[in-house]
């Protein structure tokens, strides 16, 4: 199992993270040695076991439907990087 | 006919009637200034990660589950779709993808007068975005979006239907089904225009006589039922132009135009097709009790199918009427309060269907804001019955009680409305007008029968309508043969 | 506590804080008008006869750990000017009991891993500017900085203290921990910030124990299960071989009984656990964006806008992780990659359970190299082995706890204990602190 330089681009396509040609470089050079290292793990047969997904044991609980305090239009603005009258401000959606 | 079979699956969304939103406890409701619905959690701010499930959305998607005929989950758990959008706070949507609130279920349609069913193949609980503004005249020209987050994290259920449908009429059907069950449990108000309901479709043509699917278009931004249906139509159309030409569907998401009626392809180089789907560890998983599925379960209404078969079973009423009366639980429940104080169900039916629905569409209101009680409606009922009053009065009486409220019988007396069925009153009237119409009279002696209509007008309007019709007949009859 | 001289306290706090500032970069948000206000009002709070048991301990935060309008900037650009609207849970809970706020320190981005030069908590509390501080811990960073700076620190149980306001990365995993010189002061901090949080289902429920009330009782002896390949951890130096192979032979002296035990998944853990927190954090820190906060960079049409900021926003380092964790959870490494490692951790979970049935605790060293140095040369690498020893832990949602090993040499690396409760960790590292004083 080795990972391409092709899936490795299409990873950082989907994280909306540019690499450098260096840094994607290295990455793929350790990505493929810590597959290397978990190889016998990735080659057990874990069918039987079941995954742990959570970090306690502890059960869930529901909330009622009852309104609470939300924030005001500029608290919720507040840290906005652009904000327009009551709206978050973003460039525009289609992609040229 | 077509050389191809149409398959067509849907997905639809549907608001749920909650105050609060799923995971926070910030308003629901529609029309605030935008961010003003907002908190922390609903923002996805830094560190402010933790959901807290929404009691009564949970019970509305089991209550959708159950109505829809699904198999329930044991467990609730929440798994993150991961994708980058301006309207999706944290970079994921919470959804139930590995354990869905109902699997497995189905809606029954009257399709040509026979009943088809269409399978659920899940039902699932999640968060909805927010909503995007478009400066300028469209989404291509605009410079840049505005950004509302009111709506993200406003809870929605998921229907996803089995690839069953085979046209656009049965979609609209299919549609209309859904709506009606989902409103007479009350879980949402289901309004297509507002944007509480959404119904995305997922079309397919194939060779008639193949049991492979050819490559689907997902078509969006369809926001009526009349929309879905041309919406569906005009893509079976260039999907049989694109197939008879030897082409190939491309797998995409298109568009519905409804002012051009067409359907527009949007590409995005961004459009992930891998979502990563994985459970949410911010969101333990909890248990749902067998108890309290079972209570739900004893608590949904009969629902339309059952509540039509059962009018046109027990009343024996015609599919039509059933149908009609079942469009809505309220008018459903309505029908049924009155037959319990009146004995004719196809009597109440026509009134319900005619003069009630009349009534309520001039006024612009819903049934249950309608000031005719079930029982005045019957009492009314039972006065034309007894030939207490025409039913020409009693359509006047009755947009009277529309108004006021008021009992049938006591506007009949206030205004003196009541029927004249006293055979000397009338005959002495009638003695009246064979005297005062001799002309007439003549007609009549020498075999135009047809003349004592005339005879009959005159005693009306001397008696402004409230003579019994039959008796007048009868006098008439017997004065002018003497 | 002398609180009569909160005032004169504030201002020495605020000398030895500007002290170990000068001498080695440790706040990125430090006020001296704001520890004198705060220490006026716990004062005026104290005049008016509220109880404030916390009165006249001092503490830091490292940065990602949300303040009421003071920047949270979590050592990234992405959030250099971030002001948070809330304190985190755990601060409310310190301030509403007189500990007074020293400052923010620096930390690695979005406490991902750990370097001697960002870890300004344990650089704080090792100076004794102040006597304790909060710190994230996701795959053992609080406990590894800790151990490089000599001190002691606790990972509670998960969910032990609600994560309300606390930025991290892996939300399966992170946990809020206490870093201090003395156990008892771990103990006094645990019992005031642990407890359920209604508004966080995933903060345990249940009576948080009066731990430095129970700090002296316990059994007599220790049952200790040590891992018997522990020396071949990856990356372990001969120093923390001597000096934990010395320790094994002293222990016993000191009532721990120590067996060496086969662990068949243990030493995978540190694997795993980069498998899992990296998809959590391809995910968990997918809300920097650049639309609702956050650092923002220009860019013709919104997905550009996205990836500009991200990639403008966060360092190298963490761009290659988050890469990393997108890479083993997309659709062909899904189940070999992510969901592979989500059952290991059900055996590795397994394995310490069943471990701590017959034995009280495991020891281990806290991290396999001794030197700063080592450690930091590591830093930059995916391939970092710091977590060898402590990631199990986070991955079985087990409290653990590092002390100081004293020794002659300049370098005090820690020993580890993973157990089935705080109360019993706090007990033997006590016992362990007399020993050792
Ligand atoms: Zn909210």
């Amino acid at each position: 199992m080795t990972i391409s330089k092709e899936e490795l681009r299409r990873a950082s396509v989907d994280a909306r993270l540019k690499l450098t040609v260096e840094e994607e470089e290295r990455l793929l050079t350790d990505v493929n040695k810590i597959i290397q290292q978990a190889k016998s793990l990735i080659n057990l047969d874990l069918q039987e076991v079941k995954p742990t997904f959570y970090g306690s044991e502890q059960k869930n609980f529901l909330r009622e439907d009852i309104e609470g305090i939300s924030l005001k239009n500029d608290e919720a603005l507040a840290n906005a990087p652009e904000s327009d009258q009551f709206y978050f401000r973003v460039p525009k959606i289609v992609e040229e | 006919m077509s050389e191809f079979e149409t398959i067509i699956g849907l997905e639809v969304h549907v608001e749920l009637l909650t105050k609060t939103k799923l995971f926070c406890s910030c308003s629901t409701a529609f029309g605030a200034e935008p961010n003003t619905q907002v908190c922390p959690i609903c923002l996805g701010l830094p560190g402010e990660i933790i959901p807290v499930l929404n009691r009564k959305a949970l019970e509305y998607a089991i209550k959708a589950a159950l109505a829809l005929n699904c198999d329930i989950t044991d467990v609730i758990d929440f798994d993150r779709k991961n994708y980058f959008y301006a309207d999706l706070p944290k970079g994921y949507q919470r959804s139930q993808f590995f354990n869905p609130m109902g699997t497995n279920g189905y809606v029954e349609i009257e399709v040509g007068g026979s009943t088809k069913r269409i399978g659920i193949k899940q039902l699932h609980l999640e968060e909805d975005a927010g909503k995007l503004l478009h400066t300028g005249d469209d989404i291509i020209t605009s410079p840049f979006s505005l950004v509302d987050f009111n709506r993200a994290g406003v809870p929605l259920i998921e229907i996803v239907t089995e690839p069953d449908i085979r046209s656009a009429e049965e979609a609209r059907l299919f549609l209309q089904e859904l709506r009606n069950i989902l409103r007479y449990i009350a879980i949402s108000d289901c309004k297509l225009e507002e944007g509480s309901m959404r119904a995305d479709a997922n079309v397919s043509l194939r060779p008639l006589g193949s049991n492979k699917f050819g490559n689907k278009t997902e078509l969006k931004n369809m926001n009526s039922f009349r929309s879905v249906f041309n919406g569906i139509e005009y893509e079976v159309k260039r999907q049989s132009k694109i197939l008879r030409e030897g082409g190939e569907v491309l797998p995409e998401t298109r568009h519905w135009d409804e002012d051009k009626g067409v359907t527009k392809g949007m590409r995005s180089k961004f459009a992930s097709a891998d979502y990563r789907c994985f459970p949410d560890a911010n969101f333990l998983p909890y248990e749902l009790s067998t108890d309290w599925i079972e209570k739900l379960k004893d608590s949904l209404p009969e629902l339309p199918l059952a509540r039509r078969r059962r009018l046109m079973d027990e009343y024996g009423l015609p599919a039509y009427d059933a149908e009609v009366l079942t469009s809505s639980r309220e008018l459903a429940d309505y029908y049924d309060a009155t037959l319990r104080f009146s004995p004719a169900p196809k009597v109440v039916s026509n009134w319900v269907m005619g003069e009630i629905l009349r009534l309520l569409k001039a006024a612009e209101i819903e049934i249950t804001e309608c000031k005719i009680t079930p029982e005045n409606l019957a009492e009314l009922l039972r006065l034309i019955e007894k030939g207490e009053i025409s039913g020409k009065i009693a359509k006047e009486v009755l947009e009277e009680m529309s108004t006021t409220g008021e009992k049938a019988e006591s506007i009949v007396q206030r205004k003196g409305l009541a029927q004249i069925s006293d055979e000397d009153t009338l005959r002495k009237l009638a003695i009246e007008v064979i005297a005062a119409n001799p002309r007439s009279v003549e007609d009549y002696r020498s075999g135009k029968k047809k003349a004592i209509g005339f005879l009959v007008g005159q005693i009306m309007r001397k008696t402004k309508g409230k003579a019994n019709p039959q008796l007048v007949n009868k006098v008439l009859e017997e004065e002018l043969n003497k | 506590m002398a609180y009569e001289h909160l005032e004169e306290l504030g201002k020495v706090v605020v000398e030895r804080c500007r002290n170990i500032d000068k001498e080695s970069g440790v706040f990125v948000s430090f006020d001296a008008d704001l520890i004198a206000e705060d220490m006026k009002l716990f004062e005026e709070k104290l005049e008016q006869g509220e109880e404030l048991p916390l009165a006249g301990l001092s503490f830091v935060l490292a940065d990602n750990i949300s303040t009421a309008g003071i920047r949270t900037t979590c050592g990234s650009k992405m959030l250099a000017s971030y002001q948070p609207l809330f304190d985190a849970e755990a601060v409310s809970r310190l301030k509403d009991n007189g500990a007074l706020l020293a400052g923010k320190t620096t930390v690695d981005e979005f406490g991902f891993g750990v370097s001697s030069v960002k870890s300004g908590a344990a650089k704080a509390v090792s100076a004794g500017a102040v006597n304790f501080a909060l710190s994230v811990d996701t795959v053992g960073e609080l406990r590894q900085a800790a151990s490089i700076h000599g001190i002691a620190a606790i990972k509670p149980t998960y969910g032990r203290i609600p994560r309300k306001g606390v930025v991290g990365y892996a939300a399966s995993l992170e946990v809020l921990g206490i870093m201090a010189k003395k156990v008892t002061e771990l103990a006094v901090i645990l019992k005031y910030i642990a407890g359920h949080l209604p508004a966080d289902p995933t903060s345990l429920i249940g009576e948080v124990p009066d731990y430095p009330s129970l700090l002296e009782e316990g059994p007599a002896e220790f049952k200790i299960a040590v891992p018997a390949d522990w020396s071949e951890a990856r990356g372990i130096d001969e120093p923390t071989k001597k000096i934990f192979g010395t320790q094994l032979k002293l222990l016993d002296e000191y009532g721990f009984r120590i067996e060496l035990v086969p662990f068949s998944y243990f030493y995978h853990s540190f694997l795993v656990a980069q498998f899992i927190s990296a998809v959590e954090a391809f995910s968990d820190l997918a809300n920097y964006d650049g639309v609702r906060f956050g650092y923002r960079d220009g860019a013709k049409h919104l997905q550009e806008m996205f990836i500009n900021s991200r990639s403008k926003g966060m360092s190298n380092r963490l761009k290659r992780f988050l890469v990393f964790g997108a890479l083993v959870s997309s659709k062909k490494y899904f189940n070999r990659c992510y969901l592979q490692a989500q059952k290991m951790r059900t055996l590795i979970k397994e394995e310490l359970k069943t471990r701590l049935k017959k034995y009280d605790f495991i020891f281990t060293p806290t991290v396999p190299f001794t030197n700063a140095k080592t450690h930091d040369a590591y830093h930059d690498s995916l391939l970092n082995p710091a977590s060898y020893y402590t990631a199990a832990a986070n991955l079985a949602g087990l409290p653990a706890l590092t002390i100081p090993i004293a020794h002659s040499e300049v370098h005090m690396p820690g020993l580890h204990f993973i157990g089935s409760d705080e109360t019993g960790l706090l007990q033997a590292a006590l016992r362990l602190e007399k020993e050792y004083l």
